[in-house]
């Protein structure tokens, strides 16, 4: 259940290329390898480590993304493009099982190839949607299975 | 590399008692004991040792929007609710250097007393980021102008509030 670190932001924009480009220029982020999500995204590095997500927003947004990741906001601009902030955890099983018990409602996604098990819930104050992102070994071990895997998209 | 990982977020939070319990009681983050007298209300909240969340609250408060350089109403609510994402960054000239070359205004703000320096920009579709350089103390004076288009420097006064001086 603890969760270990912040892990990474997703932006939504209206000009993936503008975006990434701008975080490659003016803060030296690099670009990387990502899952294959089934609709157009970019990951962006610092050292090793993707610390952020782009996908695209506003009125650009695919089906695919809207069945995998919905959109919150149909914001252009400001913090509203941000669609999720996203902590690394331990603990899948526990985790899902105090969600259960304060009866949070949640989604559960797969990204089969990189590993990845993923809740989404909202902060039910302000509304922001939270990602906890554990290894997908732990879901196979406890035989936890997702609604959606990117796969099937 | 410069910009060297992510820190931390920033929520202008409607309600910032509930939000702090939900970090806590749901999410089962920490809540943080250093975090300095700002002059408004707010949490920090760890994960893993590290503090990762900000909040603050949506209620008026001048001393904030100064401090964040911007108002926040109340009533935003979902992502909009976050002020800024934050990273830590490292050689604040090379930084500078790279910003400025990218004509992208920025704003700095140096708190010798904790040897702390902050620079933020804005991303292309309006997102402010702040770039947190530890254990760094500039020369005013070499950085105030030419592109970055204010700077505050905060230091304690005998009060409990951090006083803030601006400069150009």
């Amino acid at each position: 259940m603890p969760l270990e670190r912040i892990d990474h932001y997703l932006l939504q924009t209206t000009d993936l290329e503008r975006t990434r480009d701008w975080y490659v220029q003016a803060l030296g982020m690099r670009e990387g390898p990502h899952p294959d999500f089934k609709f157009p995204v970019v990951w962006l590095y610092l050292g090793d480590k993707d610390v952020l997500h782009v996908s695209e927003g506003g009125r650009n947004v695919s089906e695919n993304r809207k069945r995998y990741l919905g959109q919150e906001s149909q914001a252009e601009a400001g913090s509203g493009v941000i669609d999720h902030i996203a902590f690394f955890g331990t603990g899948l099983k526990q985790m899902i099982e105090h969600l259960h018990k304060l009866g949070i409602p949640f989604q559960q996604r797969m990204v089969d190839d990189q590993g990845l098990y993923q809740l989404f819930l909202k902060d039910p104050v302000n509304d922001v949607k939270v990602e906890l992102s554990y290894a997908n070994a732990e879901a196979a071990a406890a035989g936890i299975k997702p609604e959606l895997t990117a796969s099937e998209l | 590399m410069p910009v060297t990982e992510l820190n931390h977020y920033l929520l202008v939070a409607k309600n910032l008692e509930r939000t702090k319990k939900f970090y806590q009681k749901v999410l089962g983050l920490k809540l943080a004991a250093e975090r300095p007298d700002f002059g408004f209300p707010g949490y920090w909240l760890k994960a893993g040792g590290n503090v990762c969340v900000h909040l603050a609250s949506q209620a008026p408060n001048r001393i904030r929007d100064q401090f964040l350089l911007k108002k926040h109403r109340k009533g935003a609510n979902g992502s909009g609710t976050v002020d800024h994402i934050a990273f830590l960054a490292k050689k604040p000239e090379e930084v500078r250097r790279r910003i400025q070359k990218h004509k992208v205004e920025m704003h700095y703000r140096s708190f010798p007393d904790s040897k702390l320096f902050q620079i933020f920009l804005k991303d292309p579709d309006d997102v402010t980021i702040e770039l947190n350089f530890l254990g760094e103390v500039i020369d005013p004076s070499a950085w105030s102008g030419k592109g970055s288009a204010s700077a505050v420097t905060l230091s304690k006064s005998r009060g409990r509030r951090t006083a803030a001086t601006r400069q150009n």
